[in-house]
């Protein structure tokens, strides 16, 4: 079982999970006030619970092109981006942000799917020239300060320059005395930054960024990155089993145009030969339903719920389902367990930052 | 190491605030602006109709008889021209040892309303006040004016010129307006720089600068009005439109300026901004003031003379130029008029506005930040005393990277083979890039033809050159865009759909009509950040890059610069008698047009030998004149005329009259693979330069049956040379313009 | 309650509009996709299509061409998705099914 290394900042009463093994906060107070700071103001979310892992070694390049899902021919060190990362069978077996570093690469898994991400890799480069697969997710402490203002917090406790980074750039710079890698990226549609730290030196950093931003735990994570449609793979892919990229609707996680990945072909035959099911997101104001409850229409199953919270902020539901691919369309009304759902166009929330420029 | 001092000695400038200098001055000061609402119909088709213009009344009166017929630009360029020289005393000087640069962004007609080239305007200047010496045009968008000057002061260093005019002009024109109103750059008032930031106005003007040595202004009694100290450039290599909004491209090119003055910050005493107007260029120069000064940002005077005399684009940084000049001789520093009393408290730093104030200086810097990324610094002080100084150390620079993107040929091997192959391309044909995209394809999808080629031309010089670099080392890499023409392509797109609706202009093709977008382009592909500039200047533009590239290395400013050219085959300029690569041969028949484009990499030879580099060839020396003599650069060259074994030329049955009459060395062209592609044939030639001294292989004329100068044995029919050259010369020409003359050796 | 029978025909509707958006996209920007294979949800700009600010200024003169809707003062919301600029496009859409 292992810790956050932010863990000793936590105020009283944080709610914690374990998460593969990970004690990941769930609620440090109350999650109104933190879903308020992520849509209105600034978040600081501690990413414990997802791991980096490194692809070095002359071979790097050549191998991530082969298990990543888009194309990293243009990564610098400057950059950053996400892809998924398919098996064989072309299912998903994580959504990773991708690092880019002078030499090789970090990916940082989704939340809990570290190990199925790790021992992936590991496979894969058993036979696989010159690359190195390494687990470091212990050498670092990695956070997040999402929200509208989220700039301003950048500019306030860090630097101004950073501030005002171009979307998926990153650099490497010192923060009061420590090296760490920063980026301008997200997860929730508001404006983003990562900080990825030495383990030893992030819990000061954190504290510095907790005086200006409000720390905010996966429940509400979640529920924004659910808001604007943004993968929450540990809710969306059944058990450990991958789901798939057409089913869920993460086509743009994938670049065919790429020659050769793993999982390409599968991917285009099943574009190829039409619809499955598909992924559309709903709400409702009945109590929320379970992972797999039926979606019927007139009495007839039509699909099934993928997951589903608790709106904070709103008094009804939201989550997404996987129907038929003729009803996955928004503006439609359908039946969840004996409760009337309405089918929703994306983003379900609209992020305040769209409006909100960087001064 | 203290280089030589070099100063103004006089200045000139005709814009919407006044006809001269001493108007200009005094109505900036007074917060007189000269931005007024556009009668012309035609522009009652956008919401914005402010602009800075010129009235005809103060034009005529300043040209002789003689020059009332010619085309509105360059009656502008030599209004301030002949202030400038005037007020600098200058009087029959040797035209050989005068040159001229000249920044111009937009392609402006000729007195009868037709297409000219973008070089005709300096060459009209040049003409009309004695100047023979180097003279190049430069289109680095709204930077080129600044650029301009750190240019000629260069070619002063490097003991190419005695005196040079650095100047820039744009007039207002409707297709450009009608683009930056798409691009929903326009106020729709007057604007309001670093305060309002609602838009930009944009303006017309010329500006030019005497720029000569210090030792001889003094000798010859002239008084030095301020000293050209350092100039900076800078790639933001971010965005084809948008500048990097981290500022760090602006940031870098005030920071090299001041290195290049030997300066500290603290010692600047007033920055003369960009400040268009645009929230994205204001909110970036704040960033720009604040990195660079620090905590001291907030005390150093920063203002915008903008919202007095609109964006002159090409103009606008020898405008600035010259402001800021007066600024340092007057100790006042001019206003940014526009601002509100409720932007004026708000203001966290000092932009001056409103009213101009007292204040005593002796280092201004004066920024310039163009579409595309480009950006210039230049620093301007109070002349010093003469002081002794070392000449630029001789140049050490080696070619190490080739990369040609023909129709004949994509990549050097590939070259080598069409080479011995006697491949030719058919009228029309593009090189084929083979599905390869040379960039990000968020990035590739936004290119046109040109720019796709140049940046396909430039990956591949780099991967032959084997560069591997860090990304603080990419950072330094300079690169020089060549180009006759710009995109036909895009240039083609946008004025039809001006045309169609000019509410409704093609705004992608827009941004790719300024020339330099295709350098931003290729910077923004390679993420190179270095010193960038754009040379517009016919067939001669990839020998001027040339030159451009070994003055960077040699004044230090950077270790590795990228020489890319291209152009596009352009139909104005096809006349019947062309033929295609496969009808015809070069020397006996003239070529169509083609596209293509071709880079080379060049660096220190220091540096290459450092990384282990294998390079190609080294650069011996070269020449270009201010005539329409190719004998000209040729005895210019005479030191090397024992080793040259090959002669690369145009086409041009005149450069085999010159070559026999000088050197007699056998001629050839690498125009015979595809056809004329303008700057992209200059540079194929330099890197056919290379491969002859490197593997002894040459574009071979075997179908010469009667040329129109000389027989057979005065050219080249052999793909094979019995031995790779000792070194190969490059004869380049910009018709009634300039000519030029490359040498290549072996490393 | 609706039928399936009317519930597909509202889908139907919708999915002809957005099929009509995507095909635009993928001509006007040049893009090498199939126009299926963009979902109806994924962000347009920034991630997910990462079209950026030339993009958009051209999809508008698209847009105003194909549909006759002028989308120049609407917020970026309207390029939030392809759902998104659908209903803006074409109201008709939002209307809930009796």
């Amino acid at each position: 079982m292992s810790t956050s290394p932010f863990a000793p900042a936590y105020p009283e009463g944080t709610a914690c999970a374990d998460i593969a093994g990970v004690q990941v906060p769930v609620r440090f107070s109350d999650p109104t006030a933190e879903y308020q700071a992520v849509r209105e103001r600034a978040a600081l979310f501690d990413l414990t619970g997802a791991s980096v892992i490194e692809i070095g070694g002359p071979g790097a390049t050549d191998f991530a092109q082969r298990v990543l899902a888009r194309d990293v021919e243009y990564l610098t060190s400057e950059t950053t981006m996400s892809s998924l990362v398919l098996a064989d069978d072309g299912s998903v077996v994580d959504q990773v942000v991708v690092w880019g570093r002078e030499d090789g690469m970090y990916l940082e898994s989704s939340i809990g799917r570290g190990a199925e991400l790790l021992a992936h890799l590991q496979e894969r480069a058993a036979d696989a020239d010159a690359v190195t697969v390494t687990d470091r997710t212990d050498e670092f402490g990695l956070f997040a300060l999402e929200g509208p203002y989220a700039w301003g917090v950048v500019g306030r406790v860090i630097d101004a320059e950073l501030a005002a980074m171009p979307f998926e750039s990153i650099v490497d710079t010192r923060w009061d005395g420590v090296d760490i890698v920063f980026a301008r990226a997200g997860l929730t549609g508001e404006y983003g930054y990562k900080v990825l730290a030495p383990r030893e030196s992030a819990l000061d950093l954190w504290v510095k960024a907790a005086q200006e931003a409000t720390p905010a735990g996966l429940e509400v994570l979640e529920l924004a990155m659910l808001e604007v449609r943004q993968p929450v793979l540990r809710h969306e892919t059944a058990d450990s089993a991958g789901a798939s990229v057409l089913e869920m609707g993460a086509n743009w996680l994938v670049d065919v145009s790429k020659d050769e990945f793993v999982g390409r072909d599968q991917v285009l035959a099943a574009f190829e030969a039409g619809s499955t099911v598909r992924t559309i997101g709903f709400s409702g104001t009945g109590p929320v339903p379970e992972p797999g409850t039926e979606v019927t229409v007139d009495g007839e199953a039509v699909g099934e719920v993928v997951y589903a919270t608790r709106r904070i902020g709103a008094d009804d539901t939201l989550g997404l389902a996987r129907v038929r691919p003729e009803l996955a369309a928004a503006g439609l009304r359908l039946t969840v367990a004996d409760a009337e759902v309405s089918t929703l166009t994306s983003p379900y929330v609209t992020p305040r930052s769209w409006s909100t420029p960087i001064i | 190491m203290a280089t030589r001092q070099v100063v103004v000695t006089g200045v000139g400038v005709i814009c919407a605030a006044g006809a001269d200098p001493d108007q200009f001055w005094q109505r900036i000061t007074a917060a007189d602006g000269g931005i007024t609402a556009i009668e012309d119909p035609r522009y009652s088709a956008f919401d914005a109709r402010y602009a800075g213009q010129v009235p005809d009344e103060w034009i005529a009166p300043q040209l002789p008889e003689g020059d009332q017929g010619l085309d509105r630009t360059a009656q502008l360029a030599l209004v301030a021209a002949r202030q400038a020289l005037s007020q600098a005393g200058v009087d029959g000087p040797d035209p050989t040892r005068f040159g001229i640069v000249l920044g111009k962004c937009q392609s402006t007609p000729d007195g009868a309303g037709g297409y000219q080239p973008m070089h005709a305007t300096g060459d009209v200047v040049a003409g009309r006040v004695g100047s023979a010496g180097p003279r190049i045009l430069v289109s680095t968008a709204c930077a080129a004016g600044g650029n301009a000057v750190g240019l000629a002061k260069d070619k002063i260093l490097t003991g190419e010129a005695d005196l040079m005019l650095a100047g820039g002009v744009d007039p207002l024109l409707f297709g450009t307006y009608a683009g930056f109103a798409g691009l929903q750059a326009l106020s729709t008032g007057r604007c309001g720089p670093y305060g309002r930031s609602d838009g930009l106005n944009l303006g017309e003007g010329a500006a030019f600068l005497v720029v000569e040595p210090l030792d001889l202004a003094l000798a010859r009694g002239a008084t030095p009005l301020a000293e050209v100290a350092g100039y900076g450039l800078s790639a933001d290599a971010y965005h084809a439109t948008a500048p990097d909004p981290t500022g760090r491209g602006g940031i870098s090119a005030v920071r090299r300026a001041l290195a290049d003055a030997g300066l500290e910050p603290e010692r600047v005493d007033y920055v003369n901004g960009h400040g268009t107007g645009t929230p994205a260029n204001d909110a970036m120069e704040k960033k720009v003031m604040r990195a660079v000064f620090g905590d001291r940002a907030a005390t150093v005077p920063t203002s915008s003379i903008k919202s007095s005399v609109g964006h002159t684009l090409g103009a606008a940084g020898a405008v600035e130029a010259v402001a800021s000049l007066l600024a340092l001789r007057s100790g006042v520093a001019p206003p940014t008029i526009g601002f509100s009393e409720a932007e004026v408290e708000a203001a966290t730093l000092d932009f001056v506005p409103n009213a101009a104030r007292e204040l005593p200086m002796d280092v201004v810097v004066s920024n310039n930040y163009a579409f595309g990324g480009n950006n210039a610094s230049l620093v301007l002080t109070t002349p010093a005393e003469p002081r002794a100084y070392e000449e630029l150390p001789a140049a050490d620079v080696v070619v190490t990277g080739l990369g040609p993107v023909t129709a004949a040929a994509v990549g050097r091997a590939e070259l080598v083979t069409a080479l011995d192959e006697g491949r030719r391309a058919a009228r029309g044909e593009l090189p084929d890039l083979g599905g390869r995209t040379y960039a990000p394809r968020s990035l590739w999808r936004h290119m046109n033809q040109l720019s796709r080629m140049a940046i396909a031309a430039s990956r591949l010089a780099w991967e032959d050159a084997g560069l591997k670099m860090t990304r603080a080392e990419a950072d330094k890499v300079g690169v020089i865009f060549a180009t006759a023409g710009g995109s036909v392509e895009s240039t083609g797109g946008f004025d039809e759909s001006v045309l169609a609706n000019p509410n409704n202009p093609a705004v992608l093709s827009f941004s790719n009509v300024v020339l330099n977008a295709t350098g931003g382009a290729v910077c923004q592909a390679l993420g190179l950040r270095g010193p960038t500039t754009t040379i517009c200047h016919g067939g001669a533009s990839a020998s001027i890059a040339m030159d451009c590239a070994v003055e960077t290395i040699r004044t230090g400013k950077a270790e590795v610069v990228v020489v890319v050219a291209a152009d596009e085959a352009d139909p104005r300029l096809d006349q019947p008698d062309l033929v295609p690569a496969t009808d015809g041969t070069p020397y006996e028949a003239m070529l169509a047009g083609a596209s293509g484009a071709v880079a080379l990499v060049v660096e220190s030879a220091r540096h290459a030998a450092e990384r282990g580099a294998d390079p190609v060839a080294t650069v011996l020396g070269s020449a270009h004149t201010g005539t329409e003599e190719l004998t000209d650069p040729l005895s210019a060259l005479k030191d090397t005329w024992d080793l040259v074994d090959l002669v690369l030329g145009t086409g041009d049955p005149a450069e085999a009259s010159a070559v026999r009459a000088t050197l007699g060395a056998p001629l050839s062209t690498g125009t015979g693979l595809t056809g004329d592609a303008r700057a992209a044939s200059g540079a194929l030639n330099l890197v056919l330069a290379a491969l002859a001294v490197r593997d002894g292989v040459a574009p071979a004329l075997s179908s010469l049956a009667r040329p129109t100068v000389g027989s057979r044995t005065d050219y080249v029919t052999s793909s094979r040379l019995p031995v790779p050259a000792r070194a190969a010369l490059v004869l380049s020409q910009a018709a009634g313009s300039v000519c030029g003359a490359t040498v290549l050796g072996r490393p | 309650m609706s039928t399936l029978e009317e519930l597909r025909a509202v889908a139907d509707a919708r999915r002809q509009t957005c099929t009509q958006i995507k095909k635009m996209i993928v001509t006007r920007l040049d893009l090498m996709i199939d126009p299926e294979w963009i979902t109806d949800d994924q962000p347009l700009f920034g991630r997910g299509l990462e079209l950026d600010s030339l993009d958009v200024l051209e999809l508008y003169v698209a847009i105003e061409a194909e549909f006759g809707v002028a989308l120049y003062d609407s917020e970026m919301s309207v390029f939030g998705s392809v759902g998104r600029l659908a209903e803006h496009v074409n109201p008709a859409l939002v209307e809930q099914p009796a």
